[in-house]
């Protein structure tokens, strides 16, 4: 039964060449039939790669060890819902996933734009389909998840054990729901340059779509970096690993994106440079799945791949990169700006030097992760770049955007006078420095920390007084309360207040990041009734008494947990624990980390080893010395806040505003069921 | 750990797990390495000795932060040299862009509007401030 997956996979492959087909034909020749057939073959792409995605599932669950896929990352132990995001574990089963997601949203767009973008519609399906037809390609070719074993093996390998765990189950879909979604402004973009028409519309339909996918690609990479920080057991959450660079490009070229098509809305310009940036968004997308999935950089994330996977992304960059850069050049002259910047000191400017922000650090970091290979490749030498290259070329530029997040919003549009300047920024500028001048007091003397809290509290002043002005004038309009003029001030103007909600989520998130510059740090290795002291940037310090280590035999593993009682300031808090987890299957030992949290730090506990754990689990060695690695780590739980208040931002800006009717009723032209002919499309079209 | 200990281990990579700094990588060997290094830092050696040290046993490549010389210079100057340059066209672009008209501009000698249209204007302008006052 599962065979019907590579099946459905072969179909899906002969339904894309028909797509791309009739979709350009039918443009080309007005054939409103081939663009609805076009259109219509895309819906049943969806349902054949989801069938295929279920196949595979399916046989997982069925423990069907005669795939290679299935030998490779799963065994008869593995858990129920480990075996099902099995399929998104190794590079085969994650390309299926990708292109059910990929072909989803490309259903979905077509479905929500029968009746309008017309003139658009074609082109964008026949992008949509191109794109599917690239992975369905590699997947058929080169990555078949249905590729079969000469024998039948008892058992399999078993799942990666860092992969076994919530965030990981959670992370890759979200991250993939992001790239993919990113593909539909391209196909707008693409769509508005063949087909010529260039004004705002193309960015209109699709700013709800491009918020969409950084929305999901905001919310992966954190959960990517909850992930690190629980399960990895570094410490950290972010490592400037190569994989984790791959999917933070594409999110500033995007970031770059939302804020300059805000420029193209209200004044009509940097129409190609908001192409670059949308076509380079997506670009970055398969640069970023090409990086994941060569192999050809270290990371602890990379699918292990052979090179002809990298050729095949690299080649499809390229021709991707040449179409698009043709496209422009061939539309330059209907890309001119409408408008003149009347001055430096305005909004534009602010958004401009932002987007070069943006674009720049997207730079730093492509430069920093590519340069061991290409030393490698021109030197025969490796020269490595490690984290702290990253923090250095980063942490600068990231200080400038946390100062524009306050400024961009509130400068005036066209020219900002004096009062404008004076009016806005005199108590954001009291305040961050007044804040500077008590840490500084206080004792903080790291600069970088210094200056995110003096920009951020900046940064915080200027949203906040935006939200105060903004709901002081409508309470006194409209009579109302100051709550309810507040919900009502918001939900009139989502994508303004909700951008400022994503603004406060990343300021927070910033102060978070400069936590780490006091991040504290012990290890001792101790008997049980043994004590370690760490004491906190804040000043407390914490007791950790080792209490006793046991074994625990459990499903796929043996685990081995290790208590430890604290102390803060000499008053117990309770007791944590930090594990290792022995997988059988792989032969491979995980620590799981034990972290207490508070609203302003973690204490954070790490099992760094363990003497004779044979002797623990066999019950002969009761009383084992045990490496504890400790640290305390100020402000990270405002790392997530940030997030949850980033998601929530996004979530605000991009919801439908209700009583704004998202689609004209049908033309009377059109019964239901029948194909238009094509003068009644163009009736439809003209309205 | 001493200061000289926390600034070597920050600055090398771990020859023991792909990837991953000295100071975070949890393997064994790596961890016999770091003591290697508070050893040394407690002995009195500074951190770019302990580093020459590691690099001369293990290996240049698990120098975390690239030379500033030979090849090594181009991964500081690139990034900065492209924001500096983008700097310098956006600059360009922005100056152009003023110099530029807007295509629903007027001139500014008023010749679009007549004499008699600009009275009119004036006196409607003037209707609609005392009506705002009123309100």
């Amino acid at each position: 039964m599962t065979a019907l997956g590579e099946v459905a996979l072969w179909i899906a492959l002969l339904l894309t060449i028909w797509g791309v087909g009739t979709a350009f034909i039918g443009a080309r020749r007005g054939r409103g039939d081939l663009v609805l057939s076009s259109e219509r073959s895309l819906h049943a792409i969806f349902l054949l790669v989801v069938l295929s995605a279920v196949m595979v599932v399916v046989a997982f669950l069925r423990n069907e060890f005669h795939y290679r896929y299935v030998a490779g990352y799963s065994n008869i132990e593995l858990a129920t819902h480990y075996k099902i995001t099995a399929l998104w574990a190794g590079h085969a089963g994650s390309l299926v996933f990708w292109v059910a997601l990929l072909a989803f949203f490309a259903s979905l767009v077509v479905r929500a734009n029968r009746w309008k973008n017309r003139d658009l519609m074609p082109y964008v399906s026949a992008t949509l389909h191109s794109v599917i037809l690239f992975f369905l390609v590699v997947i058929i070719f080169t990555s078949n998840p249905f590729e079969t074993l000469s024998f039948t093996p008892a058992d399999g390998r078993g799942m990666n054990p860092q992969l076994q765990n919530f965030w990981m189950t959670a992370h890759p879909p979200t991250l993939y729901l992001g790239f993919t979604a990113f593909t539909i402004p391209f196909a707008f973009a693409i769509a508005a340059l063949l087909s010529g028409r260039l004004d705002t519309r193309w960015i209109t339909e699709t700013r709800r779509w491009t918020l969409l996918a950084w929305f999901f690609l905001t919310i992966g990479i954190i959960m990517g970096m909850i992930w690190a920080y629980e399960t990895l057991g570094w410490g950290g959450y972010w490592f400037w690993d190569p994989v984790e660079n791959a999917s933070v490009l594409p999110w500033l070229f995007g970031t770059a994106f939302l804020h300059s098509v805000m420029i193209q809305e209200k004044r009509g310009m940097l129409k190609s440079w908001n192409l670059f940036l949308v076509l380079g968004t997506f670009l970055l997308t398969i640069f970023a799945t090409f990086l994941t999935r060569s192999g050809l950089i270290d990371s602890v994330h990379t699918f292990a791949q052979n090179l002809t996977i990298s050729y095949v992304f690299l080649a499809y960059l390229t021709v991707l990169t040449i179409i698009c850069t043709g496209l422009v050049w061939w539309r330059r002259d209907r890309l001119k700006s409408e408008h003149r910047l009347e001055s430096f000191l305005s909004r534009e400017a602010a958004f401009l030097l932002n987007n070069l922000l943006f674009v720049g650090a997207m730079f730093a970091i492509m430069w920093g992760t590519m340069f061991p290979l290409l030393t490698e490749g021109l030197l025969g030498q490796t020269i490595a770049v490690g984290p702290p290259f990253f923090d250095r070329v980063t942490i600068p530029i990231g200080l400038v955007l946390l100062a524009l997040m306050g400024i961009g919003p509130v400068i005036a549009w066209r020219k900002a006078s004096k009062r404008n300047l004076r009016r806005n920024f005199t108590l954001p500028t009291v305040m961050g420095l007044s804040v500077g001048l008590i840490l500084w007091a206080a004792g903080v003397r790291h600069p970088y920390a210094l200056l995110t809290f003096i920009l951020g509290v900046f940064t915080l002043t200027t949203m906040g007084v935006e939200f105060w002005k903004g709901t002081r004038a409508r309470a006194r309009i409209e009579g109302e309360g100051a709550g309810p003029a507040f919900l009502h001030m918001m939900s009139r103007n989502r994508r303004r207040y909700g951008g400022y909600i994503v603004h406060i989520g990343l300021v927070i998130m910033f102060m978070g990041f400069a936590g780490s510059a006091y991040d504290v740090e012990e290890q001792a290795a101790l008997e049980p009734g043994e004590t370690m002291s760490v004491t906190s940037a804040w000043g407390h310090t914490f007791d950790l008494t080792y209490q006793a280590t046991s074994a625990y035999p459990a499903t796929n593993m043996t685990k081995l947990v290790a208590s430890v009682r604290v102390q803060r300031n000499g008053r117990d808090v309770g007791i944590l624990t930090a594990e290792q987890r022995a997988y059988r299957q792989r032969d491979e030992t995980i620590s799981v980390v034990g972290i207490r949290r508070a609203w302003n730090e973690d204490l954070y506990m790490i099992m760094a080893g363990i003497e004779d754990p044979n002797g623990v689990i066999q019950g002969t060695n009761p009383r084992p010395l045990v490496t504890f690695r400790v640290l305390v780590n100020p402000l990270v739980p405002w790392i997530w806040i940030g997030g949850i208040l980033m998601a929530v931002g996004t979530l605000i800006a991009m919801w439908p505003r209700r009583g704004v009717p998202e689609r004209p009723a049908p033309p009377r032209t059109v019964p239901v069921g029948k194909v238009p002919r094509r003068d009644e499309r163009e009736l439809a079209e003209i309205g | 750990m001493t200061e000289e200990a926390r600034r070597a281990i920050g600055k090398l990579r771990s020859p023991y797990c792909p990837g991953l700094m000295l100071e975070v990588c949890p393997s064994e060997p790596a961890v016999i390495l770091r003591d290697s290094i508070r050893q040394m830092a407690l002995d009195g050696h500074e951190s770019d000795e302990i580093v020459e040290w590691m690099l001369a046993n293990h290996g240049e490549e698990w120098r975390a932060l690239p030379r500033w010389a030979g090849w090594g210079m181009w991964a500081w100057i690139l990034p900065p040299a492209v924001l500096i340059i983008g700097a310098g066209v956006l600059i360009g672009v922005l100056r152009s862009l003023r110099g530029r008209r807007d295509p629903d501009e007027v001139d500014d000698d008023g010749t679009d509007v007549s004499d008699d249209e600009n009275e009119r204007l004036t006196a409607a302008l003037a209707a609609w401030d005392a009506e705002e006052r009123e309100r």
